[in-house]
Order: C-alpha cells, then structure tokens, then sequence
C-alpha cells in the first residue's frame, strides 16, 4: 500500500511553531552541496511561498473566525518552514549564482515534469517552457563568466545539466494573448497532473519574483537588461502554467490540494536526499504537512460537505525526483526548437502569417535595440573568443545552434 | 450509490470545450452524445449537457446540505438540512440512473455541468461572511443557501420534464420519463422552504434583544 497523508498521524498544530534558534538553520556549503540538493531547497521554497501566499488570498475572501484563524495558524507554521528552508541558502552564494541554480531548477523539474506527465496537452505546454529556461541557463551562464570570473557555472550545476543554447530567449517574447493555455477539468484530471501544474506554478512564480527584486541588484548596464529581459518571460510563463489550473475549484479545495502538494513534494525529496540533516529536515516537515492536510481536510468537510478522501486520491502518486535528464532535453530540443505559441495551442513560427501579433510583439521589444539576451553572447566572444558552453553529450542537436566563435550563434 | 464527488477516480469524464482540456481515455465521444438524442428527434448532446447540469447542481446541493445540517445549531432547521441531504443524494441517484439508460458515463460533467456546480458552489460560499452578521443571522444564511439551491432544483426537474414530454417514443424517452418520476421526491420539502424561511424571518423580527 502506498503513502497517504489522511491516514498518517501528524505532529499536532500547536506544536509545530519554532523558535529563533531552530529557524535560523545552519547553511550548506555551496562548494560541496549536492546541485539537486540545491534544487529541492529551491524548490520547496517556492512551494511554500505559493502555499502561503494563497493562504492569504484566501483570508482576503472570508471573515469567518474559525476559518481565518485557522489559515493564519496553518500560515504561520508554513511561513516557519519556509525561513528554514531557504535559509539553508549561504551568504556567499551570489545572486547570479543562485539565478543559476533557479534556472537549473527550472529545466531538471520541468523535464521531469513534462516526462512522467500523462496528459498530452499538458505535456506538450512542459516541453513548451522546458527549452526556453533550458536557453536561459545559457544567458546567465555566459553573463556570470563575464561578471564573476570563470568555473563558477559548473561549481553550481555540476555535470548534471548541460549549458548550451535552447529556443533562444529573444524569440520567446511573446503577445500576452498567447501566454494563455486551456486548463485541465477537475472532474476527470488525473491527480499528478494536477500536481505537476500545482508545482511548476509555483517554482516559475518564484522565478518572476526573485529576478523582479534581484534584477536591479546588479551595476553594469547589461547584467540589469537580462535579468529585466528574462523576468518578462518569467511572466509568460507564469502566466502560461497558472492557466492550466482549473478555475473552478473552490478556496477549501484549493487550500486542501496545496498542503496535499507540499506533503507530496517532501515526501517525494525525503526519497532521494543526499545529504542526512536535510532529509531530516525533509521528513520533519512532512509531519507538519501532515496535519496541515487534516486541518484542510477538516475545513473542507465542515464548509463544503466534501470528504477530503474522496477527493485525494487513496495513495501518492510515483515521488517526483531530480534526475538528469540530458537525453531528454536533447530529443525535444530537436523536434521543438521552432515551436511557438498561438493562442492556446503551439505551432511551428514558420506557419504564422507576417501579420500575426507574434511579430509585432517582437517589433515592439526587439527592433532597432540592443537586445540583452543576444548582447551578453557577444560580449563573451568579444572577451573570451567563443561563448560559454557546457556540454557532455557532444554536438548540439539543432545544427543552426552549435557553436561558431565570431559570431552570434542564436541568430534566427 | 450516488457519487457526490467526482473524480477521475470515481469515473468522471468529460467533453473538452475551447479552454478545457479532459485526458483522451475520459472524453465522452460526441457520437456517443449525438446517439441518445436521434432515437426521441432531440440533440443528444444538449440533453446530455442539461442532464449533467442537474446532476451537478444535485451534487453541490447535497453537500451544501451536510455542510448546513453540521453547522446548524436549531433543531428544526437542521432536521431541514438532513432530509436535503436524502433528497439531493436520491436526485443525483436518478441522474446517474438515467445516464446509466443512456449508456452514458454516470460520472460525465459536461461542459454544461461545470458551470452548474460553479454556480452552486458559488451560492455555498455565503456563509465565508459569517462574521459580518450574528449568529442568528448565519443560520438564517444557510437557509437562504438551501432555498436558492432548492428553486434551481425544482427549476430543474421541471425543465427535464419538458423536456421528456416533447420526445418522441424511445428507449431515451422511457428513461427521461423515470428519471422525471423519481426528480419529484422531496419536492414538497424543497417547495416549502420559501414558507419556513418567511417563519424564520417573522420569529426574528418578533424576538427580544437588538
Ligand atoms: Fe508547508
Ligand atoms: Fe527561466
Ligand atoms: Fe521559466
Ligand atoms: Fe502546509
């Protein structure tokens, strides 16, 4: 029989608040942290603040006494869990190198995601926005070469993930309007689908937030234009993942389903945790997780006459891991590469008519400007001679996209 | 039984619309739909739409009313709220009977059926104002839910009943006839909430204090 939370017993409510001392958590050490160890912290920090910011929305929505202070109470004990677990992130890992890390994050989840999702529209939207964070890793990794001095790519993401171009991130500026994607129906949705589209929001959201405030933090003109640059396009992704959520879930359901997440990514990460004080940590707040689905549950019975176990399913899906998945990333690099949206659905750019909003988008951001995402590629061969790469697997699989020294390889 | 949650794992299926997306193995085919509606001269996939509203509408009640009769403090109105809880959960068993008939998927939530449970469950959300008002009046609310849900209901198995009347002789007509038939248990208690709810109203405002 597999894991079901309902079933579990939790660590009761009134015990789960920490003080000072047990929050602020001793860092790892980024020179010797596994890089997935790295992403499942990055990863469970944007799902707590997901949790906790529809915590609040929720609040916004009722003035019920029992229900708000239950939100606030289960609010606070999530806030606590995300202090400690982004406080496991040290002082001495820089801004750009925690940019990497997220966008490390943002192509080995996705991948994952995409790969073991079952819904073939939902799948295609994953692979969709797999190959433009994949391109951004590459951005980041040529501007931290330039800004910081060189190895620090490969001492973040290890071997693991290779640097090289994806759809190239100056195509990806879309009109809004083909941002939006249908949404999957919860009558007939199955449970991680719902999941994966719960997860990936919140890991994107967290993107679009961290290089909204981050973005400025840095002096040279050009390190400020790519993070602006990539932060709109962390917007479109946003924008394109929450769309697959089905509008019609209830406040108590969706309260349910996120603490029902969060029990399912720590109990997912506790599977494959390296490193023992964090898996302990990993299973520590799985308890509070716990108790967090029972209080939602006993919310939604009391508000909504649902029983929560008929809508969760009997048991936890197959966990969600962090693996490599070059090969992967390689096939759909070559098969998608042209791919780009209109509407709800993805066609090849070539079959867009020369009037389709698409391009006058494009116009509107790009024409007759420098643009960063293309200006930090040149600016490494100008400096080094060649743009940053790292690969493993040999050639890139778009031939128009491997490398030539002298020039701009991203041109389209 | 009567399924009051639905889930892929209690069978849902659905028909995708311009911005829904249902799993290849649960969409209805729309030959299917067109099927039930040939053989008595109707759109089948009309009838199948307002079918699923009805179904939905009862499923949301249903809960509605387990939610209400935990949460009432009165004797009386809670005995109210329990027997909404039989008559709704009977409806949706009617419901799904006849789509059984029809050789429908009991748990189909077309895109007509969303809409009816957004729009129930909407109704439901009342009470997440209860501290604007005193208790008195919550309770009053969740009467009021239960009478707005009650009309759409008896709104319903009039529409169905038309509906019936104006198909031809069929297999699809039978089965629209006895799902009539069985939409009309608790139809005097759904009636006589407009009365109850007026005597509570009137027992307020006659009562002592502020
Ligand atoms: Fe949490
Ligand atoms: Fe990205
Ligand atoms: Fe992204
Ligand atoms: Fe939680």
């Amino acid at each position: 029989m597999g894991f079901n939370p309902l079933t579990e017993q939790g660590i009761p409510l009134g015990k789960q608040i920490r003080n000072w001392r047990e929050l602020n958590i001793q860092p790892f050490d980024k020179r010797d942290v596994h890089p997935y160890t790295r992403a499942r912290v990055i990863v469970m920090n944007g799902i707590e603040v997901e949790s906790i910011l529809s915590s609040h929305q929720f609040a916004r929505h009722t003035d019920d006494w029992e229900v708000k202070t239950r939100l606030a109470l289960m609010r606070r004990a999530d806030q606590q869990q995300q202090k400690v677990v982004n406080w496991l992130l040290p002082g001495d890992q820089s801004v750009l190198e925690t940019t990497l890390a997220y966008e490390q994050v943002a192509i080995d989840l996705t991948a994952w995601l995409a790969r073991t999702e079952p819904d073939p529209y939902l799948k295609q939207v994953l692979d969709f926005g797999l190959l433009e964070d994949f391109d951004h890793l590459y951005r980041y990794a040529n501007l931290i070469d330039l800004i910081e001095g060189p190895h620090r790519v490969t001492e973040i993401v290890g071997d693991l993930t290779e640097v090289m171009p994806g759809r190239p991130t100056i195509v990806e500026h879309r009109h809004p309007y083909d941002e939006v994607r249908r949404h999957f129906d919860s009558h007939t949705v199955d449970p991680l689908s719902r999941m994966h589209a719960m997860t990936i929001v919140a890991a994107e959201q967290q993107t679009m937030n961290f290089y909204m405030n981050v973005g400025p933090m840095y002096v040279p003109r050009l390190a400020r234009g790519l993070y602006l640059e990539i932060a709109e396009i962390e917007e479109q992704h946003v924008t394109q993942y929450e769309s697959l959520l089905d509008p019609l879930d209830s406040w108590f359901q969706r309260e349910l389903f996120h603490h029902y997440n969060e029990c399912y990514l720590y109990w997912s990460f506790m599977q494959d945790e390296v490193d023992p004080r964090i898996r302990d940590l990993w299973e520590l707040h799985l308890m509070m997780e716990i108790e967090h689905v029972r209080v939602a549950g006993e919310l939604l019975k009391r508000h909504e006459g649902v029983d929560p176990q008929q809508l969760l399913p009997a048991e936890m899906p197959e966990p969600t891991r962090f693996q490599d998945n070059k090969h992967y990333i390689r096939e759909v690099l070559a098969a998608q590469i042209d791919l780009t949206a209109r509407g709800t659905e993805f066609v090849p750019v070539q079959s867009l008519p020369p009037d389709a909003r698409y391009f006058k988008y494009q116009k509107a951001v790009n024409e007759g400007v420098a643009v960063p995402s293309e200006k930090v590629i040149e600016e490494h061969v100008k400096q080094f001679g060649h743009d940053f790469r790292a690969t493993t697997e040999g050639p890139h699989p778009v031939e128009s996209l491997r490398s030539r020294p002298e020039a701009d390889d991203t041109e389209e | 039984m009567a399924t009051l949650i639905v889930t892929k794992d209690s069978g849902g299926a659905g028909r995708s619309e311009s911005m829904t997306v249902v799993p290849p193995g649960s969409e209805v085919p729309l030959p299917a739909l067109q099927a039930l509606g040939d053989l008595a001269g109707l759109k089948g996939v009309v009838v199948a739409d307002l079918i699923s509203a009805q179904a939905m509408h009862a499923r949301v009640s249903a809960r509605f009313a387990c939610s209400a009769a935990e949460k009432s403090k009165v004797g009386e109105l809670r005995k109210v709220h329990q027997a909404l809880i039989n008559i709704y959960t009977s409806h949706v068993a009617a419901l799904e009977s006849l789509f059984d008939e029809l050789e429908l998927p009991r748990g189909y939530v077309s895109p007509g059926g969303r809409v009816a449970a957004f729009l129930a469950q909407s109704l439901g959300q009342a009470p997440l104002l209860a501290g604007s008002v005193t208790p008195e009046w919550t309770e009053l609310t969740l009467l009021e839910v239960a009478l707005a849900l009650a009309e759409r209901s008896l709104a319903d198995a009039l529409a169905l009943a038309a509906i019936a009347a104006s198909a031809q002789t069929s297999s699809t007509r039978s089965a629209l006839d006895k799902a009539v038939t069985a939409l009309a248990a608790g139809k005097a208690t759904l009636e006589g909430l407009r009365e109850l709810r007026a005597h509570c109203l009137a027992a307020v405002a006659k009562s002592k204090g502020t």
